[in-house]
């Protein structure tokens, strides 16, 4: 059951993330904008993790476990850098209006696993969307931060299932989590399609 | 915090002063100062402008006005979006 819910949250975020890569895209290709760009690597490179990790779990349903390690590895990898991309952007555009954007600089280990990168660009990505939503106080910022926030946290519980003996507990609250990452990004693209229809 | 604009956002800016102002078309001195241009600078954008098919020119006997064209709203649509949708997370086009 846990398996199979895993399963249909990661088809639908699956989903979410083609929208916005598609919605990116269309942005990179009417205004060759390099931001557009950069949100495209990023949703292509989460596309490709929820893709890996869709494979990984059905595998494990059907008993093939002997690949789970390599997608899963694959998936992290991805994940990490679908967020370097989203963090990078935020990056580029502290740097433009000459804010302090070497927080990385302090907190970046070369040594830490793919998922821990994943936590640290998601985690500054949340940071400036913070700091857009205090600048501009728009609510649709502030729930795509939360959105944001709630991805790291999934990131954070699916990053310690690895290390407990009894990882139920932690992997119930990062789907728990994930969903409200989901819901919360799939307001920006409600919101686009809403515009362009009227 | 101060930062600088960007072409798309000047464009974006001079478009929208033209499309804000008379209905019979504004003057450059009205644009210069709504989109916070030159002279230089706001006749060099005008003229790529109106060479793209955005705006328009009128020309009168003393002086020239510019209108919006139905395509510079079109354009100004589509900015309106994807500026929105970057806006959404956190970031500018």
């Amino acid at each position: 059951m846990f398996d199979e819910l895993k399963i249909v949250l990661e088809v639908i975020a699956l989903v979410m993330a083609i929208s916005v890569l598609f919605v990116s895209y269309k942005g990179y290709s009417e205004t060759k904008r390099p931001v557009f760009a950069r949100l495209s690597l990023a949703f292509i490179s989460l596309s490709v993790n929820f893709i890996l990790l869709f494979f990984a779990d059905v595998l494990v349903i059907f008993g093939f476990t002997v690949f789970y390690g390599y997608l899963q590895i694959g998936a992290s990898f991805f994940e990490m850098m679908g967020f370097f991309f989203l963090a990078f952007s935020h990056m580029v555009k502290a740097s433009q209006e000459k804010k302090f954007a070497g927080l990385s600089l302090f907190i970046f280990n070369p040594a830490a696993a793919f998922e821990a990168l994943s936590i640290f660009f998601i985690s500054y990505a949340t940071l400036e969307t913070m700091i857009s939503y205090h600048m501009n106080r728009s609510k649709i910022v502030l729930t795509t931060a939360l959105g944001l926030m709630s991805f790291g946290v999934q990131s954070v519980l699916s990053w310690i299932a690895e290390f407990v003996s009894n990882p139920m507990f932690y992997q119930i609250f990062s789907l728990i989590f994930q969903i409200i990452g989901i819901i919360a990004f799939s307001l920006p693209i409600w919101i686009y399609y809403r515009g362009a229809k009227s | 915090m101060m930062s600088y604009r960007n072409q798309v956002h000047i464009v974006s800016d001079v478009l929208f002063a033209v499309k804000d102002g008379h209905q019979d078309g504004i003057g450059i001195a009205q644009l210069m100062r709504k989109a916070n241009l030159s002279y230089i600078r706001a006749t060099k954008i005008i003229a790529e402008l109106v060479g793209v098919g955005l705006i328009e020119e009128i020309k009168m006997e003393k002086f020239t006005k510019f209108k919006i064209t139905p395509a510079g709203l079109e354009y100004l649509d589509v900015y309106k979006d994807f500026s929105e949708f970057a806006k959404n997370f956190g970031l500018t086009i």
